[in-house]
């Protein structure tokens, strides 16, 4: 069932998740859509998609996993940070940054055993998606398999039509949540406007098959050189990207008495392959990003299916010197 | 001939006849108002080179990728600054450099559009005279250029390019740099003060962007990725954000040029300004010292005179 | 531990890098004079005043230093010919720099004292005391923020 809520309802509407759920939604700040938590008052922006990820609602920037100390006795002593334990919820989501939470969540939920703290927020989490009706100059979700109005990863998803929104829940979670809500059924001619929307929205299929094999092969390729010359080796792709997962845990503190942390980390700094005995295998920028290439669109292809890229942009937005993945992508085989 | 077309025609030259092996400068970029690095080692490409308000690199940090090439780079006025700095410390070996000036009446700073836009998305762009002309969803406006220049333009003092084999253009005035005074000492109070250093150093995510951008950073080994000692944690602890940047500002002091290539490059428009502005203004009023004019001087860090000031010293 | 947890005065912390010729000289001195001084600082002995980088100034601040002291040889008296000189300015940058951020620049200090001068360095920390003691804990840069 599609229900509808009108365009004044959703203040409503956001008021009542307010409560259970920390509920981020898009929000203006000095010129840039960001996830805000979500007050009385805020209107969700609902143009456009947020500069950041919501990634970094799920693994933080930097997240204490526990501190240890001593007891006045001299034995051990760990603590459990405190927590807000109340699930997360995210309206006006774009299907491409759910995508990657679901990427994410096959890296931190799909092994066993599972990220603790990655699941503490994660379950329970109720994700709304918002259908993207006009694609960004840096999106690019259907060339990596996405779609402005798929649902992947989603529980809710909402096409926002003359005077409201049609909200179709497209995951078990989902189907409880409406349930729950009991929002009114749209009308025939509302549904049939939110499919004219999803559907204009929705591109031809563009994805590259077989670039995963193709790049596998292509290694050593002297293509990487041309390729990295003008990146600065800065971490900004990695660290707005809402798939790039990779940390590091460290010791914050003196060694009787201090936080262990978990961090993002990124591909693109020397020091994330330096061995301890100096030797670094990844030797230069080139290396680098040729590691940061292949894992989203080789590597992980080849393990899980999907390339590890959702096409929100953000990289090529946030780029001191604009490379564009895409024409990375174009000189590499797979098509623009 | 307009600065551009000379500019395709000097790059097509140089490589043609082999004088340069390589030639640095900007192409279009693939989002409205931007522009990328070029990198052209064939003539043929060189008609794809363009110049203007969009140009926001500062491409002398990508000297030290080919060292033994004979390289031609195109240099606003403080990319040439930058330059010198580096001809001083011996990163760059002048001879194999040939250096193309270029006019140049500010960059645009990205901030300050998506300030005027708010939140609506640019799906085209185009410079028209002193005109930035802009266009998205049902909606058009033209901002002038003197409104959208980055920071460290409208503070330009010496927008000529000093250290060149060729200039382009006959040094077309900046769009806003004439006049505004350089700010005066910050008058607020140590509290307000701390405040806005620590409201921008809680945005910096330790990405390292100002540092790769940044043509005065070029030591092979940051501090920041030293493992023995570990100066830095990589947790972004605000304290570990406010030594980074409080070092970077030491260890450019008296050879930051105040290009704003950091700031521009900041993801999360910290402003890196305030700190290196300051140390500029330090450098000229303690030591009479500006970065980036004569390559024959010594290094202000790395020199003295007997008569520096002293009065803080016990 | 706090502290002010603990319910324990504070008292400074202070972190003086001497020069190994001239400023750690004097410090012997002023020991072997029995001359009196307050008990609050941490010496490192290191070659040259010229040899602190401000970062280990920095750095004792995040870590919890309430006050730093770097004292060298008198200009012209650096075992190193320039060292000292050298210093001077990097330190005028530091000092400036910190008063820009709003970090108290009495939290750095700087001293010439020489080998002969025991009785200066007694006075010179009685000195850094008081100031460090008079401006408080440091908590400005201190580590323990984000994160």
């Amino acid at each position: 069932m599609v229900g509808f809520i009108p365009e004044a309802e959703l203040d409503r509407v956001l008021a009542r998740l307010a409560g259970p759920y920390r509920l981020y939604v898009p929000v203006s700040c000095a010129g840039r859509v960001e996830l805000g938590e979500w007050s009385p008052g805020i209107r969700p922006v609902l143009e456009g998609r947020a500069y950041g990820t919501a990634k970094q609602l799920f693994l933080p920037r930097s997240e204490e996993l526990f501190a240890f100390g001593t007891h006045p006795d001299g034995t051990p002593r760990v603590v459990q940070p405190e927590r807000d334990r109340r699930p997360l919820a995210l309206f006006g989501l774009r299907p491409c940054d759910a995508r990657a939470i679901g990427m994410l969540d096959q890296v931190f939920l799909g092994q066993d055993p599972p990220d603790d703290p990655y699941r503490e927020r994660r379950q329970g989490a109720l994700l709304m998606g918002l259908v993207c009706s006009r694609p960004g100059r840096a999106c690019f979700c259907a060339q990596v398999g996405g779609s402005p109005a798929g649902t992947a990863g989603l529980d809710l998803l909402f096409t926002r039509i003359g005077g409201g929104f049609c909200v179709e829940a497209v995951s078990t979670a989902g189907e409880a949540h409406a349930a729950q809500e009991d929002w009114p059924a749209a009308t025939a001619a509302q549904v049939a406007g939110a499919r004219e929307i999803q559907q204009a929205a929705a591109p031809a299929a563009m994805a590259t098959p077989g670039l995963a094999q193709e790049l596998e092969a292509r290694f050593e390729d002297e293509v990487w050189a041309r390729l990295h010359e003008k990146c600065l080796g800065c971490a900004a792709c990695t660290f707005f990207c809402p798939t790039c997962h990779c940390f590091d845990v460290m010791d914050a503190g003196s060694y009787d008495h201090g936080t262990r942390l978990r961090c993002w980390d990124s591909c693109m700094f020397p020091k994330f392959t330096l061995h301890a005995s100096g030797h670094n295998p990844r030797l230069s920028g080139k290396e680098r990003m040729r590691q940061r290439v292949m894992h989203k669109f080789c590597y992980y292809p080849l393990r899980f299916g999907p390339e590890a890229c959702v096409g929100c942009g953000r990289c090529i937005e946030v780029c001191p010197v604009n490379l564009d993945i895409r024409a990375v992508l174009a000189e590499l085989g797979g098509s623009e | 001939m307009m600065p551009e077309a000379a500019l395709k025609e000097l790059a097509a030259r140089l490589l043609e006849e082999g004088l340069v092996d390589l030639f640095i400068g900007y192409g279009p970029g693939s989002l409205p108002l931007r522009s990328t690095p070029v990198f052209l080692r064939q003539a043929a490409g060189a008609g794809g080179l363009i110049l203007g308000p969009t140009c926001e690199n500062n491409l002398a940090p990508y000297l030290a990728r080919f060292p033994g090439e004979r390289v031609g780079l195109v240099v606003k006025a403080c990319d040439a600054r930058a330059l010198v700095e580096l001809i001083r410390e011996n990163q760059v070996n002048r001879e194999n450099l040939y250096v193309v000036g270029v006019p140049c009446r500010g960059v645009i700073c990205r901030q300050k559009l998506e300030g005027r836009l708010a939140g609506r998305e640019l799906t085209a762009g185009r410079i028209e005279g002193d005109a930035v002309r802009c266009g998205g969803h049902e909606w058009e406006e033209a901002i002038p250029l003197d409104q959208l220049v980055h920071p460290s333009c409208a503070h330009c003092r010496l927008p000529a390019p000093e250290l060149f084999d060729v200039c382009l253009g006959d040094g077309e005035d900046p769009v806003a740099a004439s006049g505004e005074a350089l700010e005066a000492r910050d008058a607020r109070d140590a509290g307000a003060r701390y405040r806005e250093f620590s409201r921008e150093m809680e945005k910096c995510l330790l990405c390292y962007a100002c540092r790769q951008a940044c043509p005065a950073c070029y030591c092979p080994e940051c501090f920041v990725d030293r493992s023995q000692p570990a100066w830095m944690g990589g947790s972004g602890d605000l304290s570990d954000c406010m030594l980074f940047h409080l070092v970077r500002a030491l260890h450019v002091a008296g050879r930051c040029v105040d290009c704003g290539a950091c700031a521009r490059a900041c993801p999360q428009r910290v402003d890196l300004r305030v700190l290196n502005r300051r140390l500029e203004q330090e450098a000229r009023e303690l030591f009479g010292f500006t970065p980036g004019l004569d390559p024959g001087h010594k290094t202000l860090p790395g020199s003295f005179r007997p008569d520096d000031p002293d009065d803080f010293v016990k | 531990m706090e502290l002010a947890e603990s319910g324990q005065t504070w008292e400074p912390k202070i972190v003086a890098f001497l020069c190994h010729w001239c400023s750690y000289a004097g410090a012997d001195l002023a020991g072997i004079s029995r001359f009196q001084y307050p008990p609050h600082i941490r010496v490192v002995r290191v070659p040259c005043s010229g040899a602190v980088n401000p970062l280990y100034i920095l750095k004792a601040l995040q870590q919890g230093a309430d006050g730093v002291l770097v004292s060298g040889c008198h200009p012209g008296d650096c075992h190193y010919l320039a060292g000292n000189y050298v210093a001077r300015r990097r330190f005028a940058l530091l000092r400036n720099l910190l008063d820009q951020v709003g970090v108290e620049p009495e939290r750095v200090q700087f001293s010439w004292v020489s080998a002969a001068e025991g009785q200066k360095f007694a006075q010179v920390i009685a000195e850094v005391t008081a100031a460090v003691r008079a401006l408080g804990p440091s908590r400005k840069l201190k580590k323990g923020g984000r994160g």
